[in-house]
């Protein structure tokens, strides 16, 4: 099982749509593929058609209450979804009561090793949250997400480096690829700025570029992936190619396998439930 | 992403492209540019005049992200002629061709015409051998060098010795050249950045508009 984690700390760079679309691009080329939305915002859980709160979702699985078989839902484009509600904000506040709070997801994760090919894990547009910690955590590969826009190449450097430091502090250190995403070939602006990131990021780069499109964000609002929805179009066939790009990356290099180990981390008992016990049988807390 | 998945994201149909050039046994953009029109038409799909198009787009990049034999074939100073370098003929010279500045002083005698300001010019630089000249060269419109405004240092703004030499040696010696060339097309030539260009030609038509209306004869003021 390879887990990609989707990262970066601006908000509105196409994490979420790449990871929505990637998923149905793997799922298209016979892959098992399971999107987790770590974004508090649940906008790939929004945009796939499912409506927020009324499935169980990604906070009672971090909060060791259901597992992931329970939680996860199918949606269109053939693959599985663990969705997202807005209480997951409030797993910042809940994990300051936990000692190794980064390591739930992994944990988790560890449980469907064997029912998926690719874990997708969309990250929240800030890089020093938990949920993310969680995700690069349980990642083996970060893809870094950088638009071609205004200040996309210092934050895209700026990001680069936040990572090798979160790499760093929680003692795993997943590689680094970046797609570029927004691009508009029209723009003098958007082609220089493609000539400058792959001067700076080129051997890390993916070489497809993410076109713009507005296929994207009514594939959004009809809670489908574009592929679902215009299967001829450039932004369809862009995340065709990153698919296909990324299972020759990923399945290629054997050493961004790295099996998750069982590591349900030991939880801090909460004050007003010191003996509260899971329905596994292990230690829990309480929202 | 490599320069030719940069190529053809930026002027073709991206990786598509760039996996069919692959196939075709190009792996980067010298050999790209290496490759005969007709195959490379081939390969792209495309018409001939595309693939030139195409092969003229790889040099320019090449030369900017430094992937062809620009960076790594400079020919070191010690190596630097002390005899004359022939003039080039035949194919257009850039400036980026021209490595380094021979350090040998300056003759204190100005060239009396724009063609021995050429000619001079290009004696104080060493070209290196090694480079190909870009198929089909740049599109910097060239104005045949008539009378007018030569350009020297502090002639207009921002004008020193070293612009004046490097834009002679585009085709540019009269601030009335420097005024109607291409902007974008030179700075890409020089190597400048466009507002660079962009202001000092601002400022060689801003001279030209001056000096012809001083030249004007002078209207007599109708009497009635």
């Amino acid at each position: 099982m390879h887990v990609l984690a989707f990262v970066n700390q601006k908000g509105g760079c196409g994490k979420t749509t790449t990871a929505v679309q990637l998923a149905a691009g793997l799922a298209r080329e016979s892959r098992r593929v399971l999107l987790v939305d770590l974004d508090p915002q649940a906008h790939a859980t929004l945009s796939l058609g499912v409506h927020v709160g009324e499935d169980p979702s990604l906070i009672e699985v971090l909060g060791d209450e259901l597992a992931i078989e329970a939680a996860r839902v199918r949606v269109p484009g053939d693959f599985d979804l663990l969705p997202a509600t807005l209480e997951l904000a409030e797993f910042e506040e809940v994990s300051q009561r936990m000692i190794y709070p980064e390591r739930v997801l992994a944990a988790a994760l560890d449980e469907v090793i064997d029912d998926y090919d690719y874990v997708l894990l969309d990250c929240p547009p800030r890089a020093d949250g938990v949920l993310t910690a969680n995700a690069l955590r349980a990642a083996d590969t970060a893809l870094l997400v950088v638009e071609c826009g205004a200040f996309a190449l210092q934050g895209a450097l700026m990001a680069k480096d936040l990572l090798a430091e979160i790499a760093e502090s929680t003692g795993h250190a997943p590689r680094v690829r970046v797609v570029a995403t927004l691009f508009d070939r029209r723009t003098r602006f958007s082609r220089e700025l493609l000539i400058g990131m792959q001067s700076r990021l080129g051997v890390h780069m993916y070489d497809s570029a993410i076109r713009t499109s507005v296929r994207l964000r009514e594939a959004a609002a009809y809670g489908v992936p574009v592929q679902e929805l215009d299967p001829r179009c450039h932004a369809a066939a862009d995340f065709e190619h990153l698919a296909r790009e990324v299972i020759a990356d990923v399945e290629s290099d054997e050493s961004v396998v790295q099996p998750i180990r069982a590591r349900r981390p030991a939880v801090m008992p909460h004050a007003d439930s010191p003996s509260a016990v899971s329905p596994k049988g292990g230690p829990t807390w309480t929202l | 992403m490599d320069a030719l998945a940069l190529l053809c994201t930026l002027h073709a149909d991206g990786p598509k492209t760039a996996r069919r050039l692959r196939q075709a046994g190009v792996q980067d953009l010298d050999a790209l540019q290496r490759m005969p029109l007709a195959e490379l038409a081939d390969a792209l799909e495309r018409e001939v005049v595309d693939a030139e198009r195409f092969q003229r787009e790889a040099a320019v990049l090449g030369a900017r992200t430094g992937e062809t034999v620009l960076e790594d074939e400079v020919a070191p100073v010690a190596q630097v002629p002390s005899e004359p370098v022939p003039r080039l003929t035949g194919s257009r010279t850039r400036p980026a061709d021209l490595m380094r500045v021979a350090e040998e002083p300056a003759s204190s005698e100005e060239p009396a015409s724009a063609e021995e300001q050429g000619e001079h010019v290009l004696q104080r630089y060493v070209i290196n051998p090694l480079i190909r000249p870009v198929k089909g060269g740049l599109r910097v419109r060239r104005l045949t060098s008539g009378s007018g405004n030569r350009l020297r240092a502090g002639l207009l703004a921002g004008l020193d010795r070293e612009a004046c030499e490097r834009l002679a040696v585009s085709g540019v010696r009269t601030a009335e050249e420097l005024a109607k060339a291409s902007g974008l097309d030179l700075a890409l030539e020089l190597g400048w950045a466009y507002d660079r260009v962009f202001h000092l030609k601002k400022e060689a038509s801003h001279y030209v508009r001056t000096q012809r209306a001083h030249q004007a004869p002078r209207t007599t003021q109708p009497s009635f």
